[in-house]
This record gives structure tokens, sequence and C-alpha cells, in this order.
């Protein structure tokens, strides 16, 4: 079977919505199925990798959102399930988030290494 | 009181854009003021009947624990919110974009209508915001 990198590059896509990242929610669901994957959290979305995030409770008219998206527990959960979990350290460097601030047991991985990455999966899926 | 309209474009479940949507539009109202919202292309599903909640097989959180919104639903309670406000929200949905869809089953208190529609209700406020889809 050949194995998926998702690469998460747009972030908060209906996340409210939907209470996750839908391309996390995927790739989870592709892990449960016994697909090998990794992740990798690029642009915007090496937000996903900052450690201690809280979510802000919503209220939108008279309801109460009660369940919000974490994007730390999607990648923390991805983690618990033997995914690997990649970050490029120079779009986070650019957003001012650097290791110290990042969930411990991201593989950190230099922009220009992606090429590298790419060519250890078959098939890699965009979102 | 003043009065906006909001032109909004993206469906549900797909783009942040529509959270964002909700909560000017929320604010808006709990300052008192009143807003139009007209919905086009894929906004006409925002409001459609046939939106549910459901569990989630990846966590194995139920809909209970999920406490699931849905789109339709957030409006309904904005509309709860105007009128607890005594302001007005009126939604107006494209027409032409329901039927394309198949989305005739529609919220209570929503109305078809035509891109005319969505100018005369911005020439009628005091401000106009469109949000398109990217």
């Amino acid at each position: 079977m050949n194995r998926y990198l998702s690469v998460i590059e747009t972030p908060y896509r209906a996340v409210h919505e939907e209470q996750c990242d839908t391309g996390l929610w995927f790739t989870h669901a592709l892990r449960n199925a016994g697909v090998g994957v990794g992740v990798l959290l690029r642009g915007n979305a090496v937000v996903y990798g900052v450690h201690h995030q809280k979510q802000p409770r919503l209220t939108i008219g008279m309801k109460d959102v009660a369940v919000g998206p974490n994007g730390e527990n999607e990648i923390r959960a991805l983690m618990a399930n033997r995914v690997t979990v990649y970050i490029v350290v120079d779009d986070a460097a650019d957003r001012g988030i650097f290791k110290d601030d990042m969930i411990p047991g991201l593989q950190h991985l230099p922009r220009g290494w992606l090429g590298k990455l790419y060519d250890s999966y078959q098939r890699v899926i965009h979102w | 009181m003043a009065t906006i309209t909001i032109g909004i474009m993206d469906p549900p479940l797909e783009a942040e854009n529509i959270t964002t949507a909700f909560r000017l539009i929320d604010a808006a109202l709990r300052k008192g003021h009143n807003v139009n919202v007209f919905a086009y292309e894929g906004a006409v599903g925002l409001t459609s009947m046939g939106l549910a909640r459901h569990a989630d097989p990846v966590t194995g959180a139920s809909v209970e624990e999920m406490d699931h919104p849905t789109t339709r639903e957030w409006v309904e309670s904005l509309q709860a919110l105007a009128r607890t406000k005594g302001v007005k929200l009126t939604w107006t949905n494209c027409g032409l974009c329901i039927e394309e869809r198949g989305l005739g089953a529609q919220l209570d208190g929503t109305s078809a209508g035509a891109p005319k529609d969505l100018i005369d209700l911005a020439d009628a406020s005091d401000g106009f915001l469109f949000i398109p889809t990217k």
C-alpha cells in the first residue's frame, strides 16, 4: 500500500463548524483504516504545532459552542496513533514560533529538505 | 440604530468566512443594529433544513458529546437574538441558487430573492459588506 503525506498549509478551514481541521481529521481516518500516513505542517498551518493552545468559548446568537476545535489536541492525537508529524521550522520562525513553543515530538524540518521528504512518500495530499 | 447588509457566498463546512460572518452579524445585533443577509451560491446551504448533526467516528464522540452545531441552528439562534434585542434580521437566499442545488427546504423566516434584492438592500443600508468565496 502506498504511503501518503498530508500537507496541511491552510489552517482553520471551517474548524468551528466541523469542530476540527478537515485535513487532519481525514488523515486520522486514513490512519485508523490502516493507511501509512505522515503529516507536514507548513505555511500558516505551523500554528497547529504550538503547545498550550486554548480554545476561547464561542457564542453565536443565543447558542454556545460547547466543543471547540483544538489543533494541538488533534496533532497530539495523531502522534499518539503513531503518525509522524513534521513542521517546517523556517515557516514557524517567520511567524515567531520557535522550538520552545512547539509540541514535543514534532519532527523539525528545514524548508530546503521538503523535496527529500516528498520523495519518501508515494502520494501527497495538499490541503 | 443602523442597518447593515452583509453578502456571503461560502457553503456550510468549507471555510472560516462563515464563522466570521456569523460573528459580525451577532455583534451588530447585540449593538442594536438591523442586519440584512444575502446568501449567494453555496451560502444558500447555510439555512437548509437538510443539515444534520453527526457523531465523530475518528474520536468516537457521540452526537450528544459533540453538540455539533449546524449553520441552520446558528441562523435560528441569530434570529432569536434579533427578537430579543428588538431589531430586524432579514435573510434572503438567492432563489436560483437554491433551485440548482435542490435545497428547497429552507429555514422559516428566510426568503428567496434575486441579485437585484441585494442591491435594494445595500442601497437602503448604512453599511454594506460582501464576503466572497475564494
